[in-house]
């Protein structure tokens, strides 16, 4: 299929997508500029090289499945409303959260980016300004009222900050050790690259998420070992436990100083943990503010964890399974979740 | 956090890769795409002596790439003369294309080490 043929069936996805209900404004906007400049690269298609066309056309059809799953029906709204606060604390400019939802068990950033292409390749485009980061992170479907089991999507969005600012990368350059026996300095670099984009990505959630990234963790991969990609379970639960005991540890000293010298913030623990005895009441939790925002998803897996551990809560009948629980448990998270954003959505409309 | 993710992957050095493969075919192509390409390569010469002193303001492109030149000498001659050489800019692309497309090859890389070389990390 040639990338013109492509093009115009991208461009009508688009703009279907634009007009799509359960979709946020700054999401319909994104839909709309992106047909729009689809529409230009096809009127100029003469103009520009074959290369840039199909590389075009590459970025557009990476971004669609994103965009199609941020629909506020299958996007796991709530922990996406979480992560756009985090991403204000590293980010400054304007930046989507946008999410694929997965139907297998599995959780994963995308680090291209479709309107830094646009800006940089597209020269005869006037965006006017138009030029979002998009951030692309994919979940299971099953997980989108689920927000207690999102915390891995905090370490996603580590990596997402990584690759913006290069600080794995940067830590490197700045700080290898030579390579031992049994391994080419090349190997070498890249082995400590990815090691490090991991640890940072669990340091960066653990700012978020507390100890609830390694809980996390261990659900997910109990006992993994060293790997070229992975560093080891235990090898990454002891160094976010250093970090949040303030103990001394290499790998967060080597990226502390990374972050320095990119002129970014400290990793640093940024959630306070709620005390979730409403939950014995089935009653939502009232969130102080943005630092209960993040500890509530600590603060959720503790509790669910206890309830299915020693059923003490008043509301487990006999007859609750672990189903029931971690339903109930994820639900009212989510809507604790949700009366903070519509009470801050509420004084936004009313201040402005 | 189970998938791995890749410095290689996700188009990584895209842009860089874009514009030396167009200078290597001799198409066209826009002014600030070649402001661009020396940029990035100017940086990330600085960044491997320096990397203190220049990492603050670099673009993420040029860090990636100072990685890849710091191992690769050949890959950093090809490069200087992208930018410096006129009349040999084609080849020179096509050189430092090749040379980074092998760099990016998933098959040069082995998938386990032995238990020493994890353990010196």
């Amino acid at each position: 299929m040639t990338p013109g043929v492509n093009l115009h069936i991208l461009a009508a996805e688009f703009t279907q997508l634009s007009r799509s209900a359960f979709f946020e404004p700054a999401f319909q906007e994104f839909s709309e500029k992106t047909a729009e400049s689809i529409a230009h690269v096809l009127e100029y298609s003469a103009s520009y090289p074959d290369e840039i066309v199909r590389q075009f056309q590459h970025h557009v059809w990476n971004v669609l499945q994103f965009v199609s799953g941020s629909r506020s029906n299958d996007a796991p709204h709530e922990a996406q409303y979480v992560l756009r606060k985090v991403l204000k604390e590293w980010i400054y400019e304007d930046a989507l959260v946008s999410s694929a939802s997965l139907n297998n068990f599995e959780f994963f950033v995308s680090l291209t980016d479709l309107w830094e292409f646009v800006g940089r390749a597209l020269d005869r485009y006037d965006s006017g300004g138009y030029a979002p980061l998009v951030v692309r992170i994919g979940s299971p479907a099953a997980y989108k009222h689920r927000p207690v089991f999102c915390v891995p999507l905090f370490h996603e969005l580590g990596h997402f900050v990584d690759h913006n600012y290069k600080i794995s990368e940067t830590s490197v350059l700045m700080n290898l050790a030579p390579a031992p026996p049994g391994i080419t300095d090349e190997q070498w670099q890249n082995l400590n690259v990815r090691h490090r984009m991991e640890h940072f990505a669990d340091l960066f959630a653990a700012c978020y998420c507390g100890q609830a990234t390694n809980l996390s963790l261990c659900a997910f991969a109990p006992a993994n070992g060293d790997s070229h990609t992975h560093p080891s379970t235990q090898r990454r639960l002891a160094v976010v436990d250093d970090f949040l005991n303030n103990r001394s540890n290499v790998i967060v000293d080597v990226l502390q100083s990374a972050l320095v010298a990119r002129k970014q913030p400290a990793l640093s623990v940024r959630y306070s943990e709620p005390t979730l005895n409403c939950f014995d009441d089935v009653l939502t939790y009232k969130i102080k503010d943005e630092a209960e925002l993040y500890g509530i998803f600590l603060a959720s897996w503790k509790y669910l964890h206890a309830q299915l551990t020693d059923r003490s809560a008043p509301w487990i009948t006999p007859d609750a399974d672990a189903s029931t629980i971690e339903k109930t448990v994820n639900d009212l998270t989510e809507k604790s979740l949700r009366n903070y954003e519509i009470v801050e959505r509420w004084k936004n409309a009313v201040n402005n | 956090m189970l998938a791995a993710v890749s410095p290689d992957k996700d188009g990584a050095l895209g842009t860089l890769r874009l514009i030396l493969q167009m200078k290597a075919a001799g198409h066209d192509y826009s002014k600030s795409l070649e402001t661009y390409l020396v940029k990035v390569i100017e940086q990330s010469f600085q960044l491997i002596d320096k990397p203190e002193e220049y990492s603050g303001d670099a673009l993420s492109e040029a860090l990636s790439l100072a990685l890849h030149i710091k191992m690769d000498s050949d890959l950093k001659q090809s490069l200087e003369s992208v930018i410096r050489d006129k009349d040999e800019e084609a080849v020179s692309a096509s050189t430092a294309l090749k040379s980074l497309e092998n760099r990016f090859d998933a098959r040069r890389e082995p998938t386990h080490f032995s238990s020493g070389v994890y353990a010196a990390l």
